[in-house]
């Protein structure tokens, strides 16, 4: 396992979430910004035969391919990808190397853990995020895909079934103003990035109205009596959500 | 304000357990109502060797009891520790609190108590055993109105409830297994006691036998009466005949087995904790 790894997009996750590049525009495994381009083998993959062969027995359209590593008690928060991009139909594949029950990605409500023998399709313009609750690391191989005839024919039989799905029960009020007063007293005591942290992960727990998570740290916020922390959320949700 | 006095305790050691007690005191350390963090015990001496890493934090009396309550939120997020803390014991007289919690550090789990205590009785706690301080307050920080409306019960001992008995269940079997080849037949002999002991209370726990039927001596009876009963009377008969572990693999299918019941007597309790129990077995080698 290479150990350079790289941390990107700090601002959509816990820390923990790192990356190495296999296919992108500038042939360095440490260049890691995704963005449209006509990518190339970096140098890591050239020394990982195995995985080039795969990856390129799949004849797919790549436009970016990366091994991501997510560390225990690392999340990726509720988040829109691609909204910087081109409008074009692009798709996002998982292939699980390393995992336990514990990690997780949630989107529309509902929790799946990606498990081994399977390829993962996700679209991640929806809101979704991602988690590694207890460990120990998950890394997964992420291919970013134009749509094509080829993705197409390469997707058509992946399929969830139920028992991969596991639907999240809906927070009564009560048990939301419980984590409120929690993250307040959290506050209180000067604990501020552990009380977002505890509104953050509800995300993992609940089904909720998307951007629900930011809205509870904007309230916690209000109710210690941080305006400048109400006005830094406001633009926080904007960004991981894509609405500003 | 503050001075960090972990780095000091680099210098004389190269710990495998020096990152794992940065991330606690960076966790921990964050208020300004903590005034100081020390290592204790048997690892201040040994930060090489396994067995269980203790640590005192002190923190504003007036405060203590909102600590304890936000304790297993600052573990939890702030540490990454597996569990809520097992509230082990608490002194009765509300001035401190012990908590036991299962930390991942580099590919394995560390156990990790944490003992809460109040100011006013620091010097008294620390005085009784080595001590090593890892952070220390400068100034103090006043003004800042903590109490909030929290008791003193925050600070008493919790109800044995079956979440809490699976904690400790972990607990005591991965002392077990960090015991192996260190400690005597005998002292290994007790901590299967322990684990077995911790079994029968969950088990006794989850199907709702009245605290005052919860001993061995009761437990025949009372288990013979329903199918599930019977199911956890067969298992737990099955782990007592058993000989005491003496290696990793008698451990992982001592761990398994325990699992397992729990998964037959709880299976609602074993689903919601599932990705935990799986990360648990990927640590200790049971998965």
């Amino acid at each position: 396992m290479p150990d350079e790894w790289g941390l990107e997009y700090g601002e959509y996750q816990s820390g923990g979430w790192l990356t190495l590049s296999l296919y992108n525009e500038s042939g360095d495994p440490n260049d890691l910004t995704i963005r449209d381009c006509e990518p190339q083998e970096t140098t890591l993959l050239k020394r990982m035969p195995a995985t080039r062969e795969l990856l390129r027995s799949f004849g797919l359209s790549y436009m970016w391919v990366r091994i991501a590593r997510l560390s225990s008690n690392s999340f990726l928060w509720e988040h829109r990808d691609y909204e910087e991009l081109s409008d074009v139909e692009r798709h996002r594949l998982h292939i699980p190397l390393r995992t336990n029950r514990s990690s997780a990605l949630v989107t529309g409500g509902a929790k799946v853990h990606l498990g081994y023998g399977g390829i993962w399709r996700l679209v991640p313009t929806h809101a979704h995020g991602a988690c590694n609750l207890t460990g120990p690391d998950r890394v997964h191989l992420i291919m970013d895909c134009y749509a094509d005839d080829a993705f197409r024919r390469f997707t058509e039989n992946i399929h969830l079934t139920q028992q991969d799905v596991q639907v999240l029960p809906e927070p009564e009020d009560d048990v939301l103003e419980g984590h409120l007063d929690r993250a307040v007293q959290l506050l209180t005591l000067g604990y501020g990035r552990v009380a977002e942290q505890s509104l953050l992960r509800l995300f993992y727990s609940y089904a909720m109205p998307e951007g629900t998570v930011y809205d509870l740290i904007l309230e916690a916020h209000r109710r210690f009596g941080d305006e400048s922390q109400v006005a830094a959320w406001q633009d926080t949700k904007k960004v991981m959500l894509g609405l500003a | 304000m503050s001075t960090s006095l972990i780095s000091d305790l680099a210098e004389s050691s190269p710990p495998t357990i020096r990152p794992l007690l940065e991330v606690v005191v960076d966790a921990l350390s964050s208020s300004p109502r903590v005034r100081r963090i020390a290592l204790t015990g048997g690892r201040v001496a040994d930060l090489h060797g396994a067995g269980e890493i203790e640590l005192v934090v002190v923190v504003d009396d007036d405060c203590l009891a909102l600590f304890a309550l936000v304790l297993d939120d600052l573990m939890t997020h702030g540490v990454g520790t597996l569990l809520p803390g097992w509230r082990e014991n608490a002194d009765g007289a509300t001035t401190s609190v012990d908590s036991l919690y299962l930390a991942p550090h580099a590919g394995r789990l560390h156990r990790l108590r944490v003992r809460l205590v109040g100011g006013g009785l620091a010097e008294a706690v620390e005085s009784r055993e080595p001590s090593c301080p890892l952070y220390v307050a400068d100034q103090v920080t006043a003004g800042v109105d903590s109490a909030s409306g929290v008791t003193a019960e925050a600070l008493t001992d919790r109800p044995p409830t079956a979440a809490g008995l699976l904690c400790e269940l972990l607990v005591r079997l991965h002392t077990l297994r960090d015991e192996l080849g260190v400690s005597g037949y005998l002292r290994g002999y007790g901590r299967v006691v322990e684990v077995r002991e911790t079994l029968a209370q969950l088990v006794a726990a989850v199907l709702g036998l009245p605290e005052s039927r919860r001993r061995w001596a009761d437990l025949d009876g009372e288990l013979a009466v329903t199918p599930l009963g019977r199911a956890c009377r067969t298992a737990l008969h099955d782990l007592v005949a058993a000989p005491v572990p003496g290696t990793p693999t008698d451990v992982a299918a001592t761990v398994r087995t325990c699992l397992d019941l729990v998964a037959v007597a709880d299976p609602a309790l074993a689903a919601e904790w599932g990705g935990t129990l799986d990360s648990y077995r990927h640590y200790l080698d049971a998965a």
